[in-house]
């Protein structure tokens, strides 16, 4: 196990090398002078020579990029256009999102790989298709759409849930009012990938030899089913779920931006829409070291699951 | 001695077209989903003949208008039609759909065929350039591209067609893995053939099939994410319209008529299921395990 | 004489498939006594695996299964399937083909074996594992205090067979049903694995049905043999008259189909083919099955289903012409 982890990890350094090239190189690509780009378009010289002389503008690009890294590991990821510190912003508004995603991925988790189960064991029967029609339209629903169309009901017509802001986890119950919607509308999706997938390997499973092998030992189909099957079944989830995370880091931006989040995702829109290329830089940065470092500890949980990797020391 | 019948003589590759059309024609599902497929497409095409209005002709007597004889669909915040607008809307996010899936096919497979079969340091360096790919989700390319070179359907049709690359990369890989080792492989070698006439002109054919359903598995995908970045502004810029423009256009009427946010949605449903029950419909009648 | 173990009569399989029926099994009856090894060879798709499988039913939803099996007084073909499961793993146990993929790879084989005792027999995990150290021993795994915690795949094709095995016994069972135990292991470790078997039926008495389509597993440790073909029985007898004398000429086709070193003196005998092939399970013939295929065959052969016969007391066959060539 310590060989496969020690490569994951240095392929996930190298991975956080190349992309921190890119956002580096993305900035440096915009049309026009970056000291300008980087200084809230101000025009004022002197304004101008103090970023050229803070970004280190004069120098060759690879000093330019170390220097960069060297401030981003010591929490430094510049100033925006207001002057405030982008690590600061980034920081106060990350928890809101890991909330939303964690409970939305979660809640995908509970209904999704259960479904999963059921369909792949009462194949061909009502509830097989039930599920499987749910996971279809799962996947070809918008889920920003979802979001509009359940403010108009839940929140405009019947004032079940409020619309839109968030109220911080000191007030836990109006947090998760308010987290609800959100968090039903971006599981949809996940569910969907996730029902799909666990029905897929469940059947797979079924059809092996050794679950032929848990009956004939008497096994109750239960235990056929939860443990054997399932298990091994978990397995190959494990990876799927680990490719979803995109679209989830996707998804949080857009569901806060219909949600009114003041999030992580809803700033990364409003630096966009602001022009504001520091605030960008700083947030695309965070976002692919992010997935990174949360895909690496997936591929952790896989090798606990899978005893091939667990128990490398083959005798065979 | 007996009469061989040679109008009964077929070639394998014809008879294997009947059975795949036999079998696709016992799924109802799926070819109602070619049907809405075709439909859909067939009617964007045609847009300029079929739209009864131009997506920007407005009507300020007509203004959020019901269903009427004039719209069959009611009019917008603008009293543009909004039929007109869902069909001139279709065809800018079916095109990014399309052209997206294309782009990220074109790239994607040979790299992931190229891993796939030489292996070793050039499979090692693939695997980090799909995993940088990876690790920027499609909506935050769209950002990073909206930054450096302005928001556009063009940009956004970019970031979602790198986005799709990494599955494709390892999809493309996984069917070179197992082909490479089937017996044409050496048989090709033998003949003489050279590493990119095995990989382009033997390999490649057998795979056509898991593109196909990948392609029409990916096409939803793209449509959707188009919209979501037009809703954002990422995208087709307004007043051109594209179905996530229009649920951008419908958002700050929610409370007055929601009937603007239902109309782009729904057709969006629609094609994405009608895509999706299309490329499961195709993948069962591929797999040789199926029965019927 | 005493009352046999295992009373098999009328047994029908028949699987419903999209493409129509197939008859895997065709009115097949036989006995296991206490303490024997019966055989039961044929070639693939007569209808073996699917007789044994059928007992304990661990075939498909498709299979529809008719009439008796008589276990120790109870009907297995009429049991509740709650009831069914007790006697699985506890009282009719089985060893199946491929090891490499009967066992769990995600559990540890100590947990796999410990399954069955505590299941069955209600073990603590002290115990149960006290018990499995033993078990393995028995099946003359290596230090079996460390392999108690490894995983499948760190274990060799034999060793796992030998678990199977172990797992199979754990509950000291009347009968252990082995499905072509030894096919998928190379032959110095089949050897092992027979022998192993043998040690089991002289120690604890059990009782062992072993299907296979190798006559020469067979010849080495069975008591009594069945050759099935095609669904039915062709030929029932202890196993030294079956190779001294077979009667039915699918038979003697089998036997003379093994190769046989050539030792210099006389002529070289040839190797025989049994001409044509398998007929389709689809239909039930009413003939002889093997008719298209013998040599003797004739209007009768090919218009009445032969009945079993016995040629010696204890010597059964089915066919209008058994005998000798």
């Amino acid at each position: 196990m310590g060989g496969f982890l020690l490569r994951k990890v240095g392929a996930a350094l190298v991975v956080l090398l190349v992309a921190s090239m890119l956002v580096f190189l993305g900035v440096r690509a915009i049309p026009g002078d970056p000291a300008i780009a980087l200084g809230a378009e101000s025009r004022d010289p002197a304004v101008l020579a103090a970023i050229r002389h803070k970004y280190m503008l004069d120098r060759p690009l690879p000093v330019q990029y170390v220097h960069w890294v060297w401030m981003a590991l010591h929490g430094d990821l510049g100033t925006d256009q207001r002057d405030l510190s982008v690590a600061h912003t980034i920081v106060t508004r990350l928890p809101i999102s890991l909330e939303l995603a964690i409970l939305s991925m979660l809640l995908a988790v509970v209904i999704g790989i259960p479904a999963g189960v059921i369909a792949a064991t009462r194949r061909g029967k009502p509830s097989d298709y039930v599920v499987t029609t749910t996971a279809l339209v799962g996947l070809s629903v918008p889920h920003f759409w979802i979001g509009l169309l359940f403010i108009v009901w839940f929140a405009v017509d019947l004032h079940w849930l409020p619309a839109s802001s968030y109220v911080t986890v000191h007030h836990p119950i109006a947090n998760l009012e308010h987290m609800l919607m959100p968090c039903i509308v971006l599981s949809v999706g996940l569910a969907a990938v996730l029902m799909r997938q666990m029905r897929s390997s469940m059947m797979t499973s079924l059809g092996a030899d050794y679950v032929r092998t848990a009956r004939a030992k008497g096994l109750s189909e239960r235990s056929v089913i939860w443990r054997h099957a399932l298990r091994n079944s978990l397995i190959t989830v494990t990876t799927v779920i680990g490719l979803q995370l995109g679209g989830l880091i996707s998804g949080v931006v857009i569901i806060e931006t219909i949600f009114g989040i003041a999030g992580f995702g809803a700033l990364t829109v409003e630096a966009v829409n602001q022009r504001d290329y520091t605030l960008i830089q700083g947030v695309v940065l965070v976002a692919a070291a992010g997935y990174v470092v949360v895909n690496l500890a997936v591929d952790i949980v896989y090798s606990l699951l899978n005893p091939r990797i667990r128990a490398a020391g083959a005798r065979s | 001695m007996s009469v061989v019948d040679a109008t009964a003589l077929t070639s394998p590759r014809a008879r294997r077209r009947v059975l795949l059309r036999k079998r696709f024609l016992r799924r109802p599902m799926a070819v109602v989903g070619l049907v809405i497929v075709v439909v859909f497409v067939v009617v964007a095409a045609l847009a300029p003949w079929v739209a009864p209005y131009s997506a920007s002709a407005t009507d300020f007597n007509a203004i959020l208008a019901h269903s009427s004889s004039k719209h069959l669909l009611g009019t917008d915040e603008l009293g543009r039609d909004e039929l007109s607008r869902l069909i001139w809307g279709g065809r800018a996010s079916m095109q990014a759909g399309f052209l997206a899936t294309l782009l990220a096919m074109i790239v994607a497979v040979p790299i992931g065929m190229v891993a796939g079969y030489y292996r070793g340091w050039v499979d090692t360096a693939i695997a980090r350039i799909t995993d940088v790919l990876l690790a920027f989700p499609f909506l935050i390319l769209a950002v990073g591209l909206a930054a450096i070179l302005g928001p556009s359907l063009t940009n956004a049709t970019l970031a979602l067609g790198i986005a799709s690359m990494p599955g494709l990369i390892r999809i493309a890989r996984g069917e070179v893995l197992a082909l490479r080792e089937e017996d044409f492989v050496p048989a090709a070698v033998a003949n003489g053939a050279n590493d990119f006439t095995i990989i382009f002109r033997h390999i490649l054919p057998n795979m056509t099939s898991t593109l196909l359903v990948q392609a029409t598995l990916t096409i939803p995908g793209a449509i959707i994410g188009e919209a979501a970045l037009s809703f954002l502004g990422l995208g087709v810029q307004p007043p051109t319209p594209s179905w996530g423009v229009m649920l951008q256009d419908a958002q700050s009427y929610l409370s007055q008529d929601s009937r603007l946010a239902v109309f782009p949605g729904l057709a969006i449903v629609i094609v994405s299921l009608a895509f999706n029950v299309l490329g499961d419909g195709l993948r069962d009648i591929f797999d040789p395990r199926t029965t019927r | 004489m005493a009352e046999p173990l295992l009373e098999v009569s009328d047994l029908s399989v028949r699987f419903d498939t999209d493409d129509g029926p197939v008859h895997a099994v065709d009115k097949l009856s036989f006995t296991l006594n206490r303490g024997e090894v019966l055989g039961i060879v044929g070639e693939s798709g007569c209808g073996k695996s699917v007789t044994c499988m059928s007992l304990v039913r661990l075939l498909p939803e498709t299979a529809v299964i008719s009439g008796n099996a008589v276990f120790d007084g109870v009907d297995l073909l009429a049991l509740p399937p709650k009831r069914l499961r007790a006697i699985r793993g506890r009282d009719i146990s089985f060893v199946f083909q491929e090891p490499m993929t009967s066992l769990n790879p995600v559990f540890r084989i100590g947990h796999q074996i410990g399954e069955v005792l505590t299941r069955h027999l209600g073990l603590s995990r002290s115990d149960a594992r006290t018990r499995t150290i033993e078990l393995l021993d028995l099946v003359r795994i290596p230090s079996p205090a460390q392999r108690i915690d490894e995983y499948p795949h760190q274990l060799s094709g034999g060793m796992r067979q030998r678990v199977m095995i172990a797992m199979a016994l754990a509950c000291n069972p009347r009968v252990l049903i082995a499905d072509e135990p030894t096919t998928a292991l190379d032959v110095t470790i089949q050897a092992g694995v027979l022998d192993l078997m043998r040690d089991v039926r002289e120690r604890l008495g059990t009782s062992i049905v072993l299907i296979t389509h190798n006559l020469g597993v067979v010849a080495d440790i069975a008591d009594r043999v069945v050759v099935m073909y095609a669904g039915r029985k062709a030929e029932e007898a202890p196993v030294g008259d079956l190779y001294a004398a077979p009667q039915h000429p699918y038979t003697i086709g089998l036997l003379g189909a093994i190769p046989r070193p050539y030792h210099g003196d006389g002529e070289r005998p040839r190797l025989r083919e049994i001409p044509g092939r398998v007929p389709s399970l689809r239909e039930l013939p009413q003939m002889c099955a093997f008719a298209d295929r013998c040599p003797r065959a004739d209007e009768l052969s090919r218009s009445q289903v032969p009945e079993l016969r016995f040629v010696r007391p204890d010597h059964l066959v089915a066919c209008f012409h058994p005998g000798p060539e």
